[in-house]
């Protein structure tokens, strides 16, 4: 945004606004009198219609950045509070696979004492898993 | 006869467990329904902001369509793309805002989830794991069934207890935040009333224009066509005004439910509080069916 102008949002608009209305009323000129305008006329008037309209996307785009200016400091408040209560969701869940981490240790020694080859390759894997998950956390 | 002692202290323990379990749950389900809603009215503004733009867009190839002597479609879509691109950087900043009253929602509906605190898998998992361990040189099981269940129920009711305490904390904390969730929606109110309507109010005032331009048209068909759209545009213009007035509307119902739900958290049978929050889905639900017609 090349402008930087000392305006509240409210201000912003208000100009924004008064290009709006002056190039409406451009507008309303070259339709009441196109069938007397030369055409080099009525082109200048579309011109300067255009460079309006311009100016209206150009205050009002830094209508909008005046209004993410005031909510910036709500801004971080917020995103820190959101990332706190993740934070105490994400402890929930290492409870949880701390608990199937030690179902898993637990089938393990089963398997073992069991001497089945294929329970232990299971149980193994089973642990694998729970504990790959509770790493990823 | 011991056993059947200790069955009847763990019903009790277990029925006393229940009542504070509903307690909580009744509580939660209330910011559910919030977050629910607050999710419904961050989604019901997403609209406005491509909207600016496609008011933009839609506006200058109208007006060139209907009042340039030299039309050329592919250079005014050019020059339209150019004029109103910028709208879509600069919408960023407010979709940024919106983004985080969704975050808002979802973290507050993820920390009421009612299946945060149940650790009933992961502990009837340990206690079949569990029961399976043989005492050595034996088929007897290590661990008795009943002191199994018994032990499996405690370990569930206590981390359920510690669980739901944490919920709780978690939730009070993020809506102690109020002064900052309504600033943020007050600035996604004021990009919708400042900015938004401007442009519907831009387009609604050219679009009269053009109108007028085509009573002097000698062509007749297209100029009857014309109209025709013109006519049907500013329907659609009228309807989408109606939405920022829903979209303020529920704003401010979001603000007082927002407000309301924290201070009687611990009392969320409360009849302001029901009602707050009645309001508040009334208005998102309006706001939804004005949204769906609009766009």
């Amino acid at each position: 945004m090349a402008v930087k102008l000392d305006l509240t949002a409210e201000e912003a608009y208000e100009i924004a606004d008064s290009f709006a209305q002056a190039s409406a009323r451009v507008l309303d000129y070259r339709i009441a009198h196109r069938d007397h305008l030369a055409p080099a006329e009525s082109d200048e008037l579309e011109k300067c219609e255009d460079r309006l309209d311009h100016m209206v996307v150009m205050f009002r785009g830094y209508g909008i950045q005046l209004i993410g200016a005031k909510a910036s400091d709500a801004v971080l408040e917020l995103k820190a509070a959101i990332e706190i209560a993740k934070a105490a969701m994400e402890q929930v869940e290492k409870i949880k696979d701390a608990i199937k981490l030690a179902s898993a240790l637990v089938e393990l020694a089963v398997a073992l004492t069991s001497k089945d080859p294929k329970a232990i390759l299971a149980a193994a894997k089973a642990l694998k898993t729970s504990a790959g998950a509770e790493k990823e956390k | 006869m011991r056993v059947s002692v200790n069955s009847h202290k763990l019903a009790l323990a277990l029925v006393l467990v229940s009542l504070v379990l509903l307690n909580g749950c009744a509580n939660l389900a209330a910011v559910r329904t919030f977050a629910d809603d607050t999710k419904k009215l961050s989604a019901a503004f997403d609209p406005m902001l491509a909207g600016a733009s496609a008011s933009c867009t839609e506006k200058y190839i109208r007006k060139k369509l209907i009042t340039s002597t030299h039309f050329d479609p592919a250079a005014v879509e050019e020059a339209a793309a150019e004029l109103c691109g910028p709208i879509e950087a600069d919408n960023q900043v407010v979709a940024q805002l919106n983004l985080l009253l969704e975050q808002y929602a979802d973290t507050l509906a993820a920390l009421a989830d009612d299946k945060l605190p149940s650790y009933k898998a992961e502990f009837d998992g340990l206690t079949t794991s569990l029961g399976k361990v043989r005492k050595a040189g034996s088929q007897e099981s290590l661990v008795s069934p009943d002191k199994l269940g018994a032990v499996g129920a405690l370990s569930e009711f206590l981390s359920r207890i510690a669980t739901q305490h944490l919920q709780k904390e978690a939730i009070r904390d993020l809506l102690n935040h109020e002064a900052a969730i309504q600033t943020v929606t007050n600035a996604l109110k004021e990009y919708a009333t400042l900015n938004y309507r401007a442009w519907l109010r831009d387009e609604r005032r050219e679009n009269e224009a053009l109108y007028r331009s085509l009573d002097r048209s000698n062509e007749t068909l297209a100029a009857n066509y014309l109209k025709t759209v013109l006519l049907n545009e500013n329907r659609k213009i009228a309807e989408r005004e109606k939405t920022i007035d829903g979209f303020v509307t529920a704003v401010d119902q979001f603000q007082k439910a927002n407000a309301e739900i924290r201070r009687k958290f611990e009392h969320q049978d409360d009849k302001e509080l029901i009602a707050e929050l009645a309001s508040f889905a009334k208005e998102v639900s309006r706001l939804r069916q004005q949204i769906h017609g609009a766009f």
